[in-house]
């Protein structure tokens, strides 16, 4: 009988982190189903009527709505990784012990006839340990990726939250195809992201009432990502971030006027409707200074490996797995340190720099 | 407008609406931790998988997540900027009023 593999992975460090997600996935639904009331609330406290606040409460609605609605797939992940973790540690259990059988046969020197049957026996368990486990990890693939396509519904189409981010500047809305949320392998693979472009001159969609065709653009809410930009920083690659799409960031308030008082509709003259149009959620849209580097530059090849190795010394270092993600949906800027390319990942607090010059120098560490 | 001829004034109170804004900035606040946490449990779960296939769709799900909880962060966001926006735009066009009414504007 020859020694088998174990299967690698952490059944333990997986069951931490479900309870991890499923402890998520309890603060979602409450902040979910908090949602509208609160708006409900300061509506009420203000009393606030009005097509504007009925738009807003509308929002609040779809929006509370759809962050529950992550509850769901994120419980269902936490459930499957929970069972495929038990079948990974049953795999490993009986491929060890396969190998400990194995191990006693040698030392028994082949002759001893229960020693052998012990070690085949063992050798069946974990074969059929290692099947199991196998047909456990499609499974819990599929049931991921179902619930991952869920989680990509949970704000419906044509909704006031879909609606509005739509109406953001190309790649800032989240659910476009310009948004990159692909990019699922780890260094020294194909890192094949969701980079495509998404046509400049798609329209943006309507507000959805909040705000009039003749308001100025959306808020710019935040710098675009690395996955909206032509190009990647993944694998040695170029990265294009053509100057006329930087993002915008600072807010100001526009200039706005009256709508919908209760008691001042008789009081209102000529001019007011004009106000109207513009009123109150065409309130703030962007302009100030790029934060981001005119591209296109070239980015040098580095593996996430290495960049974690640079980290050497920092046991708390980000993982190679969250060098990718901030690679896949970081934001990016060459001006913030001299000869490095910066590409930043707020949600996980993540930061890799890219040494220009000496690409092995590159590295990766929390800020925050 | 107590004290201003024909001009009854808004029943809103922009102090309300302006307050509010922390109730809905706390929200996005909060929208913005769990969103931390799903996406670090969803990639620290892809880092000790040991499987491809798992990897792959838990990594796909980390992107996902991460999709769908900042367009919530952006609208949270856009609610509690629409607040005090608002009241200003009450507030504002109230004056408008008043000075027109007391004949201090020629519009």
């Amino acid at each position: 009988v020859s020694g088998l593999a174990a299967p690698g992975g952490d059944p333990d460090g997986l069951l931490h982190y479900a309870a991890k997600l499923d402890a998520a996935a309890a603060s979602a639904a409450g902040l979910g189903a908090g949602t509208r009331p609160v708006f409900v609330s300061i509506q009420s406290r203000a009393k606030w009527t009005g097509n504007a606040a009925s738009a807003g409460l509308a929002m609040s609605t779809d929006l509370g709505q759809g962050v529950a609605g992550t509850a769901g797939p994120l419980s269902r992940i936490s459930a499957a990784i929970r069972s495929y973790a038990a079948s990974l540690s049953d795999a490993q259990h009986k491929v060890n012990a396969c190998n400990l059988a194995a191990e006693d046969e040698v030392v028994a020197g082949f002759n001893d006839a229960g020693m052998a049957a012990v070690a085949q026996n063992a050798a069946g368990a974990a074969g059929s340990a290692v099947d199991a486990w196998q047909s456990a990890a499609e499974h819990t693939a599929a049931v991921i990726q179902d619930a991952t396509a869920e989680l990509g519904k949970v704000f419906p189409e044509g909704g006031p939250v879909r609606t509005y981010l739509a109406s953001l500047p190309a790649g800032m809305d989240p659910f476009s195809a310009a948004h990159g949320t692909n990019g699922t392998q780890i260094a020294g693979m194909s890192l094949a992201g969701d980079l495509g472009l998404q046509d400049a001159s798609d329209p943006p969609a309507p507000d959805l009432g909040l705000q009039d065709a003749s308001d100025p653009p959306a808020p710019d809410l935040g710098p675009r990502t690395v996955g909206s930009q032509p190009g990647a920083i993944i694998g040695g690659t170029l990265v294009n971030v053509p100057a006329d799409a930087l993002g915008l960031l600072s807010i100001r308030n526009a200039d706005s006027g009256q709508s919908e008082g209760d008691e001042g509709g008789d009081e209102e003259e000529e001019g007011d409707d004009e106000q109207e149009d513009n009123f109150p959620w065409s309130d703030a849209y962007h302009e100030g200074e790029p934060l981001w580097a005119e591209g296109p530059y070239e980015h040098p090849a580095v593996s996430n490996e290495e960049i974690t190795q640079n980290a050497a010394g920092n046991s708390s270092g980000p993982t190679e797995y969250e060098i990718q993600f901030t690679l896949d949906h970081g934001q990016i800027s060459t001006q913030e340190s001299p000869g490095y390319a910066r590409v930043s990942e707020e949600v996980l607090g993540v930061e890799v720099m890219i040494n220009e010059q000496n690409p092995q120098e590159s590295y990766a560490r929390y800020f925050s | 407008v107590a004290g201003v001829s024909g001009v009854s004034g808004f029943t809103v109170k922009t102090s309300e609406l302006r307050s509010g804004t922390g109730d809905v900035t706390a929200m996005r606040d909060d929208c913005a931790a769990i969103a931390t946490d799903v996406i670090a449990a969803l990639i620290g779960m892809a880092g000790l998988a040991g499987h491809a296939s798992v990897e792959s769709a838990l990594s796909a799900a980390a992107g996902r997540g991460e999709g769908t909880y900042s367009g919530a962060v952006q609208v949270y966001q856009r609610i509690s900027s629409a607040l005090p926006a608002s009241a200003d735009a009450y507030d504002g066009a109230e004056q408008a009023i008043i000075a027109k009414t007391l004949g201090l504007s020629n519009p």
